[in-house]
């Protein structure tokens, strides 16, 4: 159990040493370079812990203060499958950087931001406490406030402060929630809490408290109406940055707090998210369908796509909490290769404008290459991990007696392929202008990441094999379905 | 050795071919020496072996199977020769997107699993795709191509998903009728085969993706994995009358609407492509019907349709390497040039305008039957009869088509531009020989239909139904005397002919006021209710695709209207939506 601690402590650790080395190393090359492998090094490692922690369940009381008094944290299988996805993501992203950040002044200044924003997602992801889920939602949205005003341009700013107020509102709801809930039954472990609620009765203030929970997290969820300051705050951050909040963040803070909160210690009904994901599936795409710019354009597939994840688990079957959660981890992949191969082609042509590209292809082929396999992967054509993830949710929303909300996904999923037709028409092929023909490919380490998250946008395919299935996914679903037999995993 | 051995050799081409650098001496002798290689393999495990017992579960090959997997690794070898002599750009690429088009075609038919048949039929789609792109120019066509085969895609998924709630198995078997489930099942297949109302991309994909493309991929594989699915949606489920007839009126208008868009193109192989949706009405209706002479006359007829319809979209291609257009009006007197290309495609556009002996005539005898037959003609007498009235006089403007297009491409005066060709321009063994090949298919399947395809396939307990109706040998024996007597008559009678140039008032005919073939057929665009329907043709009216993007995008205004970027605002519908969620808990 003691290799959890270190998902937090070592990025923790990593960003006060890189932030230290601005002080410590003169040479501002030495310090990137130092930057670069420190914070390579630390992803990789976490990475490694992560991928290889399948099946390893418990808590772990830190400092030896026994529940309730001392902090804890705790694993299950759905914790398990999100800390893979999001240190995965995490290593892509920082390998990226390596190049890619080369355009901004202040690297090391950059990583130690981005490390925080990684403690703050692992720490809500392992925390078995309320509390300390509020603090480590808040080290996560307040380093990425930063992240996304990273440029200091006007648009960076504007899209960082409304990022920041929507931001605070929810981190405001969700304190107030915590304080309900403390002040209701004098604990703040998610386990006894849950233990309380379940043999309480009903009380209005409860449900005010998860009125606040759900309000809250659907605002870090980004789930319409709640969305407004994702299509501004996600194209406005640095792409691999773009790729963190997309790929991962949006689903830590959001739909993983949301559903351990809802499922795991309220024990609650949640099917009254299901016409919220699927406002979010036709609206998001439908926006994305009309944009130009191509960050923005994939910014609102994000709300679109979140909503396939919460119309799944909002089914609470098996089966469409194993869609949700299948789609969660294929959309990490596909939508974090979508940010940096757009972050790849604004990093040659210095614009995100989709009419002023064309025939990539040709000077690009492994952009375009894997912008292709993830295009065809987010709209769900096959052999591609969506496209498995997209079968289950529909087979789900039929099977739990809701054709209706199927035909709603397979309508959002045709304006998905569409849209993104269209990015592969404007951006990669067609005729490559004249002043482009001199641009080179991606350098090597862009490179070398967007290949990685292109051949795990088949190998996850491979998840959906029984064998496989059940040490990976199966394990998130029972963990979900439990309910409040969350509470055992505490010892 | 079994059924699945092709698939994976293709499979493994496509990635070889994907890899190989872009020389032409390289692949050309690689692509042909694997497509005729893959041909002979698949040949043999379709007649010596059959599925191995593990892989039973998830695939199968009954009749049926067995003759659409021969037809799609036939037009692999033939297209193989015909492209290698006709593409000449990123050949590497085309015959990786080639054999990938070929393994997961052959993928479709033999999966008794609706998962892994969706998978290749995705593939199929997507492999279509890549091919259209390799033509620089073709990106919207594309686009549009793309999306709407993968978005029928994701309407057979919910189709799936309704069978597997109610049957509980994936596996390919009897379902009961669902509407719903029918309705997705047919619109893949529909989009796929580029019945009406998903027939848009069809014409936009012939006038520019590389013509082989066309010719292999919508012309005829698509148009028999589309139809393969819906004949198989047909033996699954038990459709009601009411549906039978729904489904055999989209046949209808599609047969009729289509063959008129056909009469008015100027370009030849949009007419072609207009044809390949009309041909799609005959098998939809003769599958529809529900009578056996129906299901065999729809099956053979989407046989006979894949082998014309490629040797006419492979004489255009002929036509368009010699002389570099596909304008109708810049064509003509083109026979004494391209005499083979002339000859196969006379012979093409007798069989697709169903004149007896040819093999469209046989299917098309066979879905008149059908429709006679059909389980629709008691509870709705009259429509079935109109559905039948559609098919023949769909027919007759078949051939009238055919004959402008024969007309303005071979006979007629020639053209000044096509006096400057080059001689190394004419006919090529790798162009010619595929034609010729398919040409002699549909003389042979026209005379012994009953002995090489629908014994085999159907077997011989359905042939006492048919046998009696029509024989192909007799009648061609008598029609060959007519034809000898009349010439032996002119011959013996001494008739006298002259020729004589066009009378224009006495003033000399120059080259330039030539009169092109196209200009006959004009006038059926400016009759009364034509007129009007063109226009709105034009317009893309009845195109479902722009009509919903139009929709879809006036939906996008609105809602970029109240991303006004103003803070204040967003804020509001966070507490909006909030006080929503806390009175709807």
């Amino acid at each position: 159990m003691e290799r959890y601690i270190y998902l937090i402590l070592l990025p923790l650790g990593g960003a006060f040493i890189i932030a230290a080395l601005n002080a410590a190393v003169k040479s501002r090359d030495t310090r990137d370079i130092t930057s670069d492998i420190i914070a390579n090094l630390i992803t990789l490692a976490m990475a490694g812990i992560a991928l290889t922690s399948f099946g390893i369940n418990g808590s772990y009381s830190v400092g030896g203060w026994p529940v309730p008094l001392g902090i804890n944290i705790a694993a299950d299988g759905f914790s398990i499958l999100m800390l893979a996805t999001v240190n995965t993501i995490a290593f892509c992203a920082t390998l990226y950087s390596i190049n890619y950040m080369d355009q901004y002044t202040s690297k090391s200044h950059y990583y130690s931001l981005f490390l925080l924003m990684l403690t703050g997602m692992n720490g809500v992801l392992l925390s078995g406490d309320l509390f300390n889920l509020f603090v480590f939602i808040e080290i996560a949205s307040i380093s990425s406030y930063a992240l996304v005003g990273f440029g200091t341009e006007a648009e960076e700013l504007e899209a960082s402060f409304k990022y920041m107020v929507m931001g605070g509102i929810a981190s405001t709801f969700i304190l107030l929630a915590v304080a309900i809930l403390y002040s209701s039954f004098g604990v703040l472990n998610m386990a006894n809490i849950s233990q309380a609620i379940s043999v309480s009765s009903q009380t209005p203030l409860l449900k005010f408290s998860l009125f606040l929970f759900i309000a809250a997290f659907s605002i870090k969820a980004a789930i319409i109406p709640f969305h407004a300051w994702l299509p501004d705050a996600h194209p406005a951050a640095p792409a691999p940055v773009s790729a963190m909040l997309s790929g991962v963040l949006i689903k830590t803070l959001g739909i993983y707090a949301m559903t351990r909160i809802i499922m795991n210690i309220f024990a609650a009904d949640v099917s009254i998210l299901a016409p919220l994901g699927i406002i979010s599936i036709m609206l998001g795409v439908l926006l994305a369908l009309g944009q130009t710019d191509m960050k923005r354009l994939f910014a609102y597939h994000s709300v679109s796509q979140v909503g396939y994840i919460i119309l799944g688990i909002s089914l609470g079957t098996p089966l469409g909490i194993l869609g949700g959660l299948f789609h969660l981890v294929n959309h990490s992949i596909f939508k974090s290769l979508l940010f940096l191969n757009s972050g790849a082609v604004a990093y040659r042509l210095g614009t995100r404008e989709l009419n002023e590209m064309g025939g990539l292809n040709k000077v690009m082929p492994i952009t375009g290459g894997t912008s292709f396999i993830a295009s065809l992967s987010i709209a769900g054509m096959p052999p591609f991990n969506g496209f498995f993830s997209k079968l289950i949710i529909i087979l789900a929303c039929v099977q739990s007696g809701h054709p209706g909300f199927a035909l709603w996904a397979v309508a959002g999923s045709i304006l998905t392929l569409s849209s993104f037709m269209k990015v592969q028409k404007f951006a990669f092929f067609g005729k490559l202008a004249e002043k482009h023909k001199q641009i080179k490919e991606a350098p090597l380490m862009m490179s070398i990441s967007v290949v990685i998250l292109a051949v795990l946008c088949i190998a996850t395919s491979l998840l959906v094999l029984p064998k496989v299935k059940n040490i990976v996914l199966q394990p998130a679903v029972d963990a979900v379905l439990s309910g409040a037999g969350y509470a055992k995993i505490i010892r | 050795m079994d059924l699945l051995l092709p698939i994976r050799i293709s499979a493994a081409l496509a990635v070889i071919f994907f890899i190989l650098p872009d020389k032409r001496k390289l692949v050309v002798p690689a692509a042909l020496t694997a497509a005729i290689s893959l041909f002979i393999i698949s040949i043999y495990s379709l007649f010596f072996r059959d599925i191995a017992m593990s892989s039973r579960p998830y695939f199968m090959a009954d009749n049926i199977s067995k003759a659409v997997y021969f037809l799609i690794s036939f037009f692999g070898a033939i297209m193989a020769v015909y492209s290698s002599g006709f593409i000449t750009r990123k050949l590497n690429r085309y015959f990786a997107y080639f054999f990938l088009t070929i393994a997961s075609s052959l993928g479709v038919v033999i999966s008794a699993n609706w998962l892994i048949f969706t998978i290749f039929w995705g593939i199929s789609g997507t492999a279509l795709f890549l091919m259209i792109q390799l033509e620089s120019g073709a990106n919207a066509a594309a686009k549009k191509t793309m999306i709407i085969l993968g978005g029928s895609d994701s309407l057979l998924i919910l189709g799936i998903a309704i069978i597997y709630y109610a049957t509980g198995t994936f596996t390919i078997g009897t379902a009961p009728w669902s509407g719903l489930a029918a309705a997705c099942l047919l619109a893949a297949a529909l989009a796929k085969a580029g019945g009406m109302p998903l027939h848009t991309w069809i014409p936009g994909c012939a006038e520019k993706a590389p013509l082989p493309v066309t010719a292999f991929i919508p012309a005829a594989l698509d148009k028999i994995l589309g139809i393969y699915m819906m004949t198989r949606l047909f033996q699954i489920m038990r459709f009601p009358p009411e549906a039978r007839m729904a489904v055999m009126i989209i046949g209808a208008i599609t047969i009729i609407c289509a063959v008129f868009m056909a009469l008015k193109q100027h370009n030849a192989k949009k007419l072609l492509a207009y044809h390949a949706v009309s041909q799609v009405g005959y098998m939809i209706l003769g599958i529809a019907s529900g009578n056996l002479l129906g299901l065999i006359g729809g099956f053979f007829h989407m046989v006979n349709n894949a082998i014309y319809k490629s040797a006419l979209f492979l004489g255009t291609g002929q036509v368009e390497k010699t002389t570099g257009t596909d304008r109708l009006e810049k064509l003509g007197g083109l026979a004494k040039l391209l005499p083979i290309t002339f000859t196969s495609m006379l012979i093409a556009s007798f069989a697709i305008s169903g004149i007896p002996p040819f093999n469209g005539f046989y299917s098309k005898w066979l879905i008149y039957q059908g429709i006679l037959g059909a389980k629709t003609a008691k509870d709705f007498p009259l429509l079935t009869m109109l559905c039948l009235l559609a098919a023949l006089f769909g027919s007759g403007l078949t051939l009238a088509s055919f004959m402008k297009l024969l007309h303005a491409i071979f006979l007629g005066s020639s053209s000044p531009a096509i006096g400057r060709i080059a001689p190394d321009n004419r006919e090529k063994f790798s162009l010619v020989f595929p034609q010729i090949t398919l040409a002699a298919a549909c003389i042979l399947l026209g005379l012994f239909a009953v002995n090489i395809f629908i014994k085999p396939v159907f077997g011989s307990g359905v042939l006492d139904e048919i046998r009696g109706s029509w024989s192909p040998g007799t009648a061609s024996l008598l029609m060959i005397a007519g034809i000898v007597i009349g010439l032996l008559l002119y011959w013996l009678s001494g008739a006298k002919t002259r020729r004589a140039g066009s009378f224009i008032g006495g003033y000399k005919v120059a080259p330039e006021m030539r009169v092109s073939g196209v200009t006959f057929y004009a006038s059926i665009e400016n009759i009364f209710p034509f007129r009007q329907i063109f226009k709105l043709a034009d317009k893309k009216i009845f195109d479902l695709y722009e009509m919903t993007k139009l929709g879809l995008f006036y939906i996008i205004g609105i809602l970029r209207y109240f991303h006004t970027g103003v803070l204040s605002n967003y804020l509001t519908w966070i507490f909006a939506g909030g006080i929503i969620i806390f009175l709807a808990l």
